[in-house]
């Protein structure tokens, strides 16, 4: 076979990789590595690899109040706005691709131009909304405004990827006595479980990365997300860069460990569904 | 009225639709919180000024304001705009990786997920990381030194010039992952013929890559030059809250700051809205010449 690069261009476009992969990894590094630290370590060696590895930080985070209570909030946050996000988009999804009604076409393009809407114009109505309502500070507040913003793409891809699910599948589900919610639940959503699980994983870091619309909704102490905790306390702690990557280091796990799970199925859910 | 017409001639059909509506319903509730109902409240909100419960109506005056007296709007829009100096940047950096990864060049799965990672980790994080390494002290200016470039070192986020270049530099270092992700999805269902009847006429890899590849990838690329558009216009807030503040001076202000900052720590909802108002206009205008762009090139094509 044929080689498929010249030697020339196959070391240019390795060059270019190996940079991409240290530029790409050194932060990570940066952050693990000073994250063990001690305070003093830090000052006079920054980048080494740590000499001792020094617990403290971790300690003190654990004693530092809140930071639990504040992870469990991201944890039930995220969750609860993925799977309502989710829900919504998979009914609306399978109405607007399989089902006939009048206000389908203008349905599909309102749902699909809302992705164009920046978080910061809508936030500040349903703040006041939300404040009338008694909701600042629960997680309903919050979890209506991320599902909302999951909607739009999710509706999107999800309508995309039904589209090319045979009909003839649905006419046997039919003949064999399936209901609507039983094609749903049995036929599309197994078909499409490479864009669900994009889908979750996309929206999901969205999610627990978010940090303006949780600023807004939840700001007493104990029901702030983690994200937010760090943002509020890098300038308390500016001087102490250990303590801040340890924070970061925790708050970067969860997702790390999502993505590797799940990043199979990350390329193949966006392979069907995009206009071809 | 059409709707209501439409119904009554179809009567025999009113439990599908129903049955349909009810799908729908969740989302609908859901999208009306969220974009419907604060879309017409902000554009309301922007013709009024708000003193405690009442509103009082000042016509243009926000808009006034915002354009013509305050200087950090001015600076705002120059940055968003010069944010979208990163789509090319991100656009050519994406097509060159995934097809390398498409073409499995040796240890693209090491690639692969090095590549996504700067996208699952949080902005915050990343924040806090770049802000170490871009300090004047920083490692980037330390390396600069001790490779003998020591001309170029810089206060890389307090320099008012370079500031925002430096900030565009994090933005791309996060978002290319997603990206590289886009397109390798729509090359891999590409069916593989395509490229097997290029080989065999014995094209050079980069003619290869001009005439064959990015054709094929011409709406994806549409589509993620539309969304990028978007973000740099609408999804930067987190970058700059975190790394810069909109300082030094005013040199990385943002639209989105400047409506978090009128909306809620100075409580002033009708300028915020006003500033919301013109963003909003911004990027749908910016979205329709994209489309017309396209058009333009389509219809010379054909």
């Amino acid at each position: 076979m044929k080689e498929k690069f010249e030697y020339y261009q196959m070391t240019v476009f390795h060059t270019f990789l190996i940079i991409l992969t240290v530029i790409n990894l050194f932060p990570l590094y940066f952050m693990i590595s000073s994250s063990l630290k001690s305070g003093k370590e830090y000052i006079f060696s920054p980048y080494s690899i740590p000499r001792q590895i020094a617990f403290e930080n971790f300690y003190k985070i654990m004693v530092e109040h809140n930071f639990i209570r504040t992870s469990i909030n991201s944890i039930v946050v995220t969750l609860s706005s993925v799977i309502a996000g989710l829900v919504c988009s998979l009914l609306a999804a399978f109405a607007l691709v399989r089902m006939e009604f009048p206000g389908k076409g203008i349905l599909l393009n309102l749902f699909i131009s809302l992705i164009a809407v920046p978080p910061i114009v809508v936030l500040i109505p349903i703040y006041v909304l939300m404040a009338k309502a008694g909701m600042i500070n629960t997680y309903p507040s919050v979890v209506i405004v991320y599902a909302g913003f999951i909607i739009p793409f999710s509706v999107f891809l999800l309508s995309g990827f039904f589209q090319s699910i045979p009909l003839s599948l649905v006419d046997a589900a039919r003949l064999d006595g399936c209901g609507d919610f039983g094609i749903l639940w049995k036929i599309f959503v197994p078909l499409s479980k490479a864009p669900i699980v994009t889908l979750a994983i996309v929206n999901g870091l969205w999610v627990w990365n978010e940090l303006l619309i949780a600023l807004i909704f939840l700001q007493r102490a104990e029901m702030r997300t983690l994200m937010a905790t760090i943002a509020l306390s890098q300038s308390r702690f500016t001087l102490n860069v250990p303590f801040m990557m340890t924070q970061s280091l925790i708050a970067t796990v969860p997702p790390l460990i999502v993505y590797i799970i799940a990043r199979r199925y990350l390329v193949r859910g966006f392979m069907g569904g995009f206009a071809k | 009225m059409a709707l209501i017409l439409h119904f009554l001639t179809m009567r025999k059909n009113w439990s599908t639709y129903l049955k349909a509506y009810g799908f729908i319903a969740p989302c609908l509730a859901i999208i009306s919180i969220v974009f419907i109902y604060p879309l017409i409240q902000t554009f309301i909100l922007s013709f009024h000024r708000v003193r405690g419960d009442e509103l009082q109506f000042v016509g243009l005056f926000n808009y006034r304001f915002l354009l013509f007296q305050d200087e950090a709007f001015r600076y705002a829009v120059i940055n968003n705009i010069t944010l979208l100096i990163s789509i090319p940047i991100l656009v050519v950096l994406a097509i060159l990786i995934a097809v390398l990864l498409y073409e499995r060049i040796r240890g693209w799965r090491t690639y692969q997920i090095i590549v996504f990672l700067p996208y699952v980790i949080p902005i915050t994080v990343v924040g806090i990381v770049f802000s170490r390494i871009l300090r004047w002290d920083g490692i980037l200016n330390y390396l600069l030194n001790s490779i003998g470039l020591k001309f170029l070192m810089q206060d890389w986020l307090g320099n008012r010039e370079i500031a925002i270049f430096s900030l565009m530099g994090i933005i791309i270092w996060k978002e290319l992952g997603f990206g590289v992700v886009l397109l390798l999805a729509r090359l891999i269902s590409l069916p593989e013929e395509v490229f097997e009847a290029a080989k065999i006429d014995g094209v050079s890899w980069t003619q290869n890559l001009v005439y064959i590849t990015i054709p094929q990838l011409k709406t994806i690329l549409l589509y993620y030059i539309i969304l990028m558009t978007i973000t740099m216009f609408s999804w930067v807030f987190n970058y700059v809250y975190v790394i810069t503040h909109g300082g030094p001076g005013n040199s990385t202000m943002v639209l989105e700051l400047i409506i978090y900052r009128y909306g809620i720590p100075r409580f002033m909802p009708g300028i915020a809205s006003a500033a919301a108002s013109l963003l909003f206009v911004g990027i749908f205008v910016f979205i329709f010449l994209l489309l017309r762009f396209r058009k333009g090139i389509q219809t010379r094509e054909y």
